[in-house]
């Protein structure tokens, strides 16, 4: 490896820089914004230290816009939805790299295709079906979609990961007599353990903010998850912005403490998969 | 070797019951979730059936159920497009069933709100299931309600059944189609033009109240380094009203552009049509629209105009509240005012851009169509919405709210009582909600060339001509 100069060596770091705080820049105006007054917005400083600190933001977050209710549906839905993608995932990925058996590739393929179904497509079809089975404003109608749509791509990620890892460990498991799910839960459950963490936490991040189906299955305020505080500052022509912005910081907050806990874990997840092509 | 093998078994079996273990908390956790939805799928039968659910029992005082033992629970689904339920309109809608439901306590209202778009998203998807809510929020355009009319989703209402509620005349009409009433107008709206009285003090100008003065202002203004105009031209609906109001001033008549629409005529090769578009261009040339005029939204137009940064705000007359809106600095709040459009020799001040807005709608599928007007006609009382809407500041309702002038209003809120009373030619449903959803888009696109610069004038008018053969 070459020795870089200290002038290539800062112009890096410039750019790197520069980049850094263009990532950033969002979340600062986001927490800035949260505390200015709806009438401060949109002026002509991108940001603008508030005269006054607005925590009334935060309280009609609170009260009217009933983020701890609907955070704690949010928790519990996103909750059960990565763990059952993550259970299944893994399992879907021991039947399809390590099990022979006559339509496998077929139906690796046909489980890959729900990568490129759009979620908007699904609506309709998907609320006739709940309506039918009556489902329709309770949590499975969110979770049992959110579940189809991460396993393409989380076992995607996880069979990968189990390629990787030599079969003499699981021959020499079922030498000694484990069953097929201790050979999956007990043996391939630790090893893939990185994997596994990365495709939760994109998962949780997929499905955290999710709207759209939110919005289109779910009508009493019950169930309703965190994006629905936003919409509750929603005027008919204009809108608090201030609460919005508060009830936004908020939401934002798990994925950030949440990404920043395990980023590293997330890249080498993801990567450790990818390295056998 | 026997006790490695006893070993393994052993820790087979532990496996095995963590294994079963896992699967019965998975199947436990389904089934939770299943008996939820079974539950609350009891609680809408129930409004059918004579039992009632713990819900509603545990809602209506027992007194009340012994005392009036015919009343049956009934649960209505009210869809709403006011999202705030704290403020403003939405509060007061939300009051009124609030006390509705006070006085009924066998009548239970479940609220579903959502956002304007979100909203109208989602009635297309109940539309396409049959499981449209008891009652609905619907606009009297025919971009809205005509698909659910012609798909008999909606109730026929008897407009007799609503005479005590002073509607104003007209006002159902969007809501009428071959004669027949199927929604009732919440509100009546106008486009006005709001101005910041402190700039026009402050340089010495006076308020345009015909064409060439408000030229004239606007140029003065903007070589003062101040923004003259602003509105909401990125979402784009506040233009062709816009246009109404300069092809009125052109032509001295509204309906002149209805016919257009209804295929007499059209507006390419008619010489005021053509001069309106002309003026509108003209404003535009002289920047007399603020900087980043395209690309500012609602909520970006309203705080420049309320921050101080324009001279004057094109929009309707629910901005009443800005007067109040402590959000804004005081020395801008204390000094808006409106006035009509800027008139001509042919369009007086009194011939003014107005239309009803949103309503409500009973769903034909409705298992309790009679509740659901009950509801309606109680919350229609002229001492309910009407009043509480105008006192709260919240907008103009469709019906005569005379009897209900505090006299404490503030000096925006009378300019625009004067307004809306003096009123002796109206323009009706603004043009771009007189047809399908493309048609819409089409026709906002069009004007927003126009204030772009981005089209001729007779461009333009080929433009709406082709929205307009859409429609046929």
């Amino acid at each position: 490896m070459k020795t870089t100069s200290p002038v290539l060596k800062l112009i890096q770091h410039v750019i790197l820089w520069f980049v850094a705080l263009i990532q950033i820049f969002p979340l600062v105006w986001l927490v800035n914004y949260s505390f200015l007054k709806s009438g401060d917005f949109f002026g002509k400083n991108i940001l603008k230290w508030p005269a006054v600190f607005e925590w009334k933001n935060y309280n009609s977050a609170f009260t009217s816009g009933k983020v701890p209710h609907f955070m704690l549906n949010s928790l519990i839905i996103t909750t059960v939805t990565i763990l059952a993608a993550a259970i299944l995932s893994l399992m879907l990925s021991y039947a399809l790299t390590r099990m022979e058996w006559k339509l496998r590739k077929p139906t690796m393929a046909f489980i890959l295709l729900g990568m490129i179904v759009p979620i908007h497509s699904t609506l309709l079809p998907n609320f006739i079906l709940f309506d039918w089975l009556h489902i329709i404003d309770n949590p499975l109608s969110l979770i049992l979609p959110y579940i189809a749509f991460s396993l393409p791509i989380s076992m995607l990620i996880i069979s990968g990961f189990v390629e990787t890892i030599p079969r003499s460990i699981e021959e020499s498991a079922v030498i000694d007599g484990s069953s097929i799910y201790g050979v999956i839960f007990r043996i391939l459950l630790p090893i893939t353990k990185p994997a596994i963490a990365a495709v939760c936490i994109m998962n949780f991040i997929s499905w955290w903010n999710e709207f759209i189906m939110a919005n289109t299955f779910l009508t009493s305020e019950k169930f309703k998850t965190l994006p629905f505080s936003i919409m509750k500052f929603a005027g008919q022509y204009s809108s608090n912005y201030g609460a919005q912005f508060a009830v936004m910081t908020m939401i934002a907050l798990p994925t950030v403490i949440i990404y920043l806990m395990f980023t590293e874990q997330m890249s080498r997840g993801i990567t450790a998969g990818a390295v056998k092509g | 070797m026997g006790a490695d093998q006893g070993m393994i078994l052993l820790k087979q079996k532990k496996g095995g019951v963590t294994m079963k273990r896992m699967l019965i908390s998975i199947v436990a956790m389904i089934m939770v979730f299943t008996l939820a939805a079974c539950g609350s799928n009891n609680n809408n039968n129930s409004s059918s059936s004579s039992s009632p659910s713990k819900e509603v029992v545990s809602e209506a005082p027992a007194t009340t159920e012994a005392a009036t033992p015919a009343d049956e629970p009934i649960t209505l689904k009210f869809f709403t497009a006011l999202a705030d339920r704290a403020n403003g309109a939405g509060k007061v809608e939300q009051d009124i069933i609030d006390a509705y439901t006070k006085e009924n306590p066998n009548i239970k209202i479940e609220v579903e709100a959502l956002q304007d778009e979100p909203y109208k998203a989602k009635i297309k998807v109940y539309a396409s299931t049959d499981a449209i809510p008891d009652i609905i929020q619907s606009w009297g355009q025919t971009s809205f309600i005509k698909p659910l009319i012609d798909n008999n989703m909606l109730l026929e209402l008897n407009a007799g059944d609503f005479a005590d509620n002073n509607f104003v005349p007209g006002a159902m009409d969007g809501f009428m189609q071959e004669g027949k009433v199927y929604g009732l107008p919440r509100s009546a709206d106008f486009l006005v033009l709001y101005y910041n009285k402190k700039i026009f003090d402050d340089n010495s100008l006076s308020v345009p109240t015909t064409l060439p003065e408000l030229l004239e202002v606007s140029k003065k203004l903007r070589a003062k380094g101040i923004n003259p105009i602003t509105t909401n031209a990125m979402e784009g609906w506040s233009l062709p009203i816009w246009f109404e109001y300069a092809a009125q001033r052109e032509n001295g008549d509204f309906n002149k552009i209805d016919n257009v629409l209804k295929g007499q005529g059209t507006f390419s090769g008619d010489a005021d049509f053509l001069a309106a578009a002309k003026d509108l261009q003209e404003l535009a040339a002289n920047k007399a629209l603020a900087d980043g005029f395209l690309t500012a939204d609602y909520g970006t137009s309203r705080n420049l105009f309320g921050q101080g940064q324009a001279a004057m705000f094109v929009m309707g007359n629910w901005e009443a509240g800005m007067a109040t809106d402590e959000n804004f600095p005081e020395e801008v709040r204390k000094n808006i005012g409106a006035i009509s459009y800027p008139t001509s020799d042919k369009g007086k001040a009194t011939d003014v851009a107005v239309w009803f807005g949103g309503g409500y709608s009973v769903s034909k599928n409705s298992k309790h169509p009679e509740a659901a007007i009950a509801f309606l006609k109680y919350f229609f009382k002229p001492e309910n919405w009407a009043k509480q809407v105008w006192q709260g500041g919240a907008g103009t309702p469709a019906q005569s709210f005379t009897d209900y002038l505090t006299g404490q209003e503030s000096t925006l809120q009378k300019q625009l009582v004067d307004i809306f009373g003096s009123i002796t030619s109206s323009s009706g449903t603004p043009m771009h909600d007189m047809g399908t959803d493309e048609f819409k888009t089409k026709v906002m696109e069009a004007h927003q060339k126009l204030f772009g610069k981005q089209v001729s004038p007779e461009d333009f008018l080929k433009e709406l001509d082709a929205a307009v053969a859409l429609l046929k």
